[in-house]
């Protein structure tokens, strides 16, 4: 009889894992990429920052396998901090050509009537402008971003 | 006869000119008569150069290889001459086939259009009417027009290790300043790949699986602008400013580019050739 409970618990447990609700990205196929907006103002230091921002969350949707153009789910980021290297660091790091940052932000994901479906809030110390990748492969020749990777963690998750 | 002996005889015989008095203007009271020689030869020499520039007219198509009298061939509902001929005729000359207007006109004063063979240029010159004729200035390479049509660009770094990774933030930057183009992020949705490396483009970008496998030895910073289809280099240019001003290069190039681009709409010839005159580095004829 045990055996018997211990096996329809775990068939339970994985059929309702297996058949969970998916996320707010669940049936999206495209998604409309708007302009990031800046949280508070003095907390960002970086003229390009806003752009580079947007730029990261346009390649990390496309790197999701969305479709990215205009559509009724809108995906943006408010950008709460963004502070660029001092320039000690800067001048330790000219060689190297790889800038950091500090970027404090939230992605939002909205629907047609402007309901937030998504408020995830992300903390990145890393790149921001992309850098080529290190491998090999065909894959690693396209250049890539701490950032953009963080957003893609996101984003998926909300698959 | 050295030159600093020809200069003294010319002199001797222009003092002598005037003293015996040949010349055919009579000396005013108190202006001295060299004065007015040079103010002459001076007023003779910008008349001549502004009515020369006067004619000069901008003539863009493709510069072919005669003989005259070709017929152009119809393709895709195009008009274009053959333009590289492996073994021509003795005595055929270069000429310029404008495609949209279908006329050529014979091409004169370059010391060598073979660079420009088969390539779209921009040449800036006087017409001959009579004879169909430019008398060429300058020959410039002209940008194909799929690059005047491109909406969006694709910013790749390849080979770009250590301090060359700093090209692709400055080309960021510098495009959102332009505003012309859309930077995608997705290199098959671009109309344009603006490629930057630190080793010369080898026309590989679709055909190349991997990365750049040559050394890399950040001295010279290169930029090419790539068509996404079929990996042709359409316009490129470097500059050779070390591995510490790699960001600065990169946006000189960009700002060459957007330069070269704004120029491809001109239409006065003095402006187009002063820019060209002023340039840092020559526009690449080679792909």
């Amino acid at each position: 009889m045990r055996i018997f409970l211990v096996l329809f618990f775990v068939t339970a447990t994985s059929t309702a894992s297996f058949c969970s609700p998916g996320g707010v990205l669940e049936k999206i196929t495209k998604i409309r990429v708007d302009p990031t907006v800046i949280g508070r103002p003095e907390k960002v230091d970086d003229s390009m920052a806003a752009s580079l921002v947007r730029f990261n969350l346009r390649a990390a949707v496309k790197d999701a396998h969305f479709e990215e153009g205009e559509s009724s789910t809108r995906a943006f980021i408010v950008l709460d901090e963004f502070s660029s290297e001092s320039p000690v660091r800067r001048l330790i790091g000219l060689g190297s050509g790889r800038s950091i940052s500090t970027v404090e932000c939230r992605l939002i994901i909205q629907d047609f009537s402007g309901k937030e479906l998504a408020n995830v809030r992300i903390h990145v110390h890393g790149s921001v402008a992309f850098s080529p990748g290190e491998g090999n492969g065909a894959q690693d020749r396209h250049a890539t971003s701490d950032l953009k990777q963080r957003l893609l963690q996101e984003i998926e998750r909300l698959k | 006869m050295t030159v600093e002996e020809s200069i003294g005889r010319s002199h001797r015989f222009a003092l002598l000119s005037v003293h015996r008095g040949t010349t055919p203007f009579t000396r005013a009271p108190g202006l001295p008569i060299t004065r007015m020689i040079i103010g002459f030869a001076a007023c003779v020499f910008f008349c001549a150069s502004s009515v020369a520039a006067q004619g000069e007219q901008i003539f863009k198509g493709k510069i072919c290889l005669g003989p005259e009298g070709r017929t152009p061939i119809i393709q895709n509902g195009q008009a274009s001459l053959p333009c590289t001929i492996a073994h021509p005729k003795r005595g055929a000359k270069y000429i310029l086939f404008n495609s949209e207007n279908k006329i050529t006109y014979h091409l004169d004063g370059h010391p060598n259009p073979k660079p420009f063979a088969g390539e779209e240029t921009i040449i800036i010159g006087t017409l001959d009417n009579a004879t169909g004729t430019i008398h060429v200035d300058e020959i410039v390479r002209g940008l194909p027009p799929i690059v005047a049509r491109a909406k969006s660009v694709y910013i790749d770094c390849d080979a770009c290790p250590r301090g060359m990774a700093a090209a692709w933030r400055a080309a960021f930057e510098e495009l959102e300043d332009w505003g012309r183009f859309d930077i995608n992020p997705d290199p098959k949705k671009a109309d344009l790949i603006v490629l930057f490396s630190a080793n010369p483009y080898l026309g590989d970008f679709v055909t190349r699986d991997g990365p750049d496998k040559r050394p890399v030895m950040i001295k010279t910073t290169y930029m090419n602008v790539v068509d996404p289809q079929t990996g042709r280099d359409l316009w490129g240019d470097s500059r050779q400013w070390g591995s510490l001003f790699v960001a600065k290069a990169a946006r000189d190039l960009i700002k060459e580019f957007r330069l070269r681009l704004q120029e491809e709409n001109q239409t006065v010839p003095q402006s187009l050739s002063d820019n060209h005159r002023g340039r840092k580095t020559p526009i690449t004829t080679d792909n």
